[in-house]
């Protein structure tokens, strides 16, 4: 069968009827397949909300506990002065007091501009930041027990947080006999000052 | 609803125009062949929409039987084109019929052909038919029908000769195997119900004999059912004349029951043979017709239309189903949702009552929770040199000849120092792994480089020194949770480096048999 331009023109209705037809068809099969997709989806929205609530229900005594826990220790921080600002002074006087009682040799130091912790483990963007301030410090001792004694009161008496990073202890000098009491060893150390901040540092 | 059927009934005087609905045959005019006639039938037929059946009964048909050989659909249709060509002057009104295949090897076809013999007095019809644009289904001889009669009056015989008393004569059709195989038609005074019987009868016996002279029965006296098929009124003259003899079985039926029986609740009351073959060509049409594809132009178009149609309302429909079908779906699922809803709001509700009771934080629980995560974990990260230094000192303490000159703390790797010039041995530590098998935070080590010299020494003892370095050092492996890396030897006894002394010098102290270890303490153990 041969089709001329007449014939054409006749089937134009058909034709068009046709692709009409099957556009509107076409059109329902993915508007209900998009339309029962987001409806799929809000059900899953709604099904984690409803088990992520529930696990939280479940665990609220425990988060209860911890919370308790966390708040015991947070305020024990904050007496402590961990959590604040960071009192420079407050530490050059525990030094000097330090040195006054243990009746050490000369201690110098030097601190770095504060900025964020790099641990491990530590990442910015969280509402806590964790502050750090690094102190090259110098000891004259006597023994090396004078700066486990020095360490150890810096540690419980600072009003921050003190971890500290490396020490070189070496000899000043060898086989002296003098009844002078002089420095036998020099100790070169590295501490961090770290204190905790709610607010995002300038 | 049901669209009206056109049915032409063309003999070679007339052509009578009936129509067909609700099952009422009705005779719509009549054409006679002449120039009045064909004006007045193109007149009736402008405009129509309706579908048109052209039945033709003349005398002039004629049937041929033929054997291909077996072949592709393509070959056999050029090759039943040109043998139609071959054996009829005019193919305009032709058509070939397969009879079935040869038993035998070659599987030959065997193939009938049928023709009208002067189609001449059709073409003015079917140019009116062409001029009009009418839907023309397709054109039928009554033989081409009669398979179809004989069959809607339940008989079921292998061979039946149908012979029906028409307006045009007496038309007898003999059929084998439910197929057309001849045809013709005789003079007949339809007035005359007791001739219209006996010529019945006498042109039956003498039809079965031309169909054993010309082989279309197997064998002499081969028994065939005659079907006699006329109206009422013949009924009593045809059952006296007709009796079944050995080869001739008669079955008279009544064309007016027949009708009736066919579902035809009006017809016309002179022609009911004619109105049953009109019937079932309307309603049983067959496949194969007459007429050619330009005569059934406008009836092909409006089947693409229809299939047209038909393509976009399956379309349609296939998509409103499936769009019903997900939209139960999402009925559904906005059940869930709405139950989920539901339950979140009474849980949320109830948590947030549970909540009300916690102790009031200085800032949000999550940060509070992040501060003493973290605090923990700079907590392990962080360590006092008193553990290692006290563990160098137990060592120190059973080697008087070791000195140690230099103890270098860090919280750091094993492994970053600078390479030593000397023999180095250093123990790799992989990073410790989780009960989960993921690795975890490595928080690195205390360390402890220890710089030492073996003191009273004689440069020659070497072997000594060497001994002294490695016990102080293998000390060391004593301790709990030490490790021990990056050890440097006082002399590189090893082939790797150079290896210099001096043999003989009772002065040479060994000041510089120094040697260093490196020992370490994992963080957060």
């Amino acid at each position: 069968m041969k089709l001329g331009t007449k014939d054409l023109k006749r089937l134009l209705l058909p034709v068009t009827a046709c692709l009409a037809l099957g556009l509107v068809g076409v059109a329902c099969y993915f508007a209900a397949d998009s339309y029962v997709q987001d409806t799929e989806k809000q059900r899953a929205a709604i099904s984690a909300q409803r088990t992520e609530v529930q696990g939280k229900l479940n665990r609220a005594n425990e988060e209860e506990r911890e919370i308790k826990a966390n708040l015991q220790q947070y305020r024990a921080l904050v007496a402590r002065g961990i959590i604040g600002e960071e009192k420079r002074l407050d530490w050059v006087d525990t030094i000097t007091t330090i040195k006054s009682e243990r009746r050490l040799f000369n201690i110098s130091y030097s601190i770095e501009p504060q900025k964020q912790l790099d641990y491990p483990g530590f990442s910015a963007g969280s509402g806590v930041y964790f502050m750090t301030s690094r102190v090259r410090i110098n000891l004259q001792l006597l023994h090396e027990e004078d700066l486990l004694n020095f360490i150890d009161d810096l540690a419980k008496r600072s009003k921050l947080y003190l971890s500290v990073r490396n020490c070189t202890i070496q000899r000043t000098e060898r086989g002296s006999g003098g009844t002078v009491l002089a420095p036998r060893l020099q100790a070169d150390c590295v501490f961090d000052l770290i204190t905790i901040r709610h607010t995002r540092p300038a | 609803m049901l669209r009206k059927k056109r049915l032409l009934y063309l003999t070679a005087n007339r052509l009578t125009a009936y129509s067909l609905s609700h099952r009422r045959l009705l005779v719509d005019a009549s054409f006679e062949h002449n120039d009045q006639g064909i004006a007045a039938f193109a007149a009736y037929l402008a405009g129509s929409r309706n579908l048109y059946y052209l039945l033709i009964d003349v005398v002039e048909e004629d049937y041929h039987r033929d054997t291909i050989p077996y072949l592709s659909r393509k070959d056999r249709r050029q090759v039943l084109a040109r043998k139609l060509a071959q054996r009829y002057r005019d193919i305009s009104l032709s058509l070939s019929l397969s009879l079935g295949y040869d038993q035998g090897e070659r599987r030959n076809e065997k193939v009938l052909y049928a023709s009208f013999s002067n189609t001449q007095q059709f073409q003015p019809w079917l140019a009116a038919l062409e001029r009009s644009e009418v839907r023309l289904v397709g054109a039928y001889s009554t033989a081409l029908l009669a398979p179809l009669l004989i069959r809607g009056a339940g008989l079921k015989a292998s061979r039946c000769l149908l012979v029906s008393v028409q307006q045009t004569g007496l038309r007898q059709s003999y059929v084998e195997h439910g197929q057309i195989r001849f045809s013709r038609i005789g003079r007949l005074n339809l007035d005359d119900a007791a001739g219209v019987a006996a010529a019945c009868a006498s042109e039956s016996a003498r039809l079965q004999q031309y169909l054993e002279t010309t082989s279309l029965l197997p064998a002499a006296n081969t028994p065939i059912d005659v079907m006699v098929l006329a109206a009422g009124r013949y009924h009593a003259a045809l059952t006296e004349a007709c009796r079944s003899t050995e080869v001739l079985d008669f079955h008279i039926v009544n064309a007016d029951t027949q009708c009736r029986a066919a579902g035809l609740q009006s017809f016309p009351a002179d022609a009911p043979c004619d109105a049953l073959f009109l019937h079932a060509a309307a309603t049983a049409t067959p496949a194969q017709q007459f007429a050619q594809d330009r005569h059934r132009h406008h009836y092909q178009l409006w089947q693409i239309g229809k299939g047209l149609y038909a393509a976009g309302i399956a379309v349609l429909g296939s998509g409103l189903l499936y769009a019903g079908v997900q939209l139960f779906d999402a009925y559904d699922l906005r059940q869930q949702i709405q139950s989920d809803k539901t339950r979140f709001d009474a849980i949320s509700a109830e948590y947030a009552r549970v909540t009300a009771t916690f102790p009031k934080t200085p800032t949000s629980t999550e940060n509070l929770k992040t501060t003493i995560k973290q605090y923990q974990m700079l907590q392990a990260q962080t360590a006092s040199p008193a553990y290692l230094l006290l563990a160098i000192s137990k060592v120190l303490a059973a080697y008087p000849q070791v000195e140690i000159e230099r103890i270098e703390w860090r919280v750091g790797k094993p492994g970053q120092e600078g390479v030593s010039s000397k023999g180095t041995v250093s123990t790799a530590t992989a990073p410790v792994q989780s009960a989960a098998g993921v690795p975890a935070l490595d928080l690195g080590y205390e360390l402890a480089t220890v710089s030492a010299r073996v003191v009273g020494a004689r440069r020659a003892e070497l072997r000594a020194i060497t001994n002294m370095a490695s016990q102080f050092i293998d000390a060391f492996k004593k301790g709990p949770r030490l490790e021990i890396s990056n050890v440097d030897m006082p002399f590189s006894v090893t082939t790797e480096g150079t290896f210099k002394g001096e043999i003989g010098s009772e002065r040479a102290i060994a000041e510089d048999a120094r040697f260093s270890v490196t020992i370490g303490k994992r963080l957060g153990r």
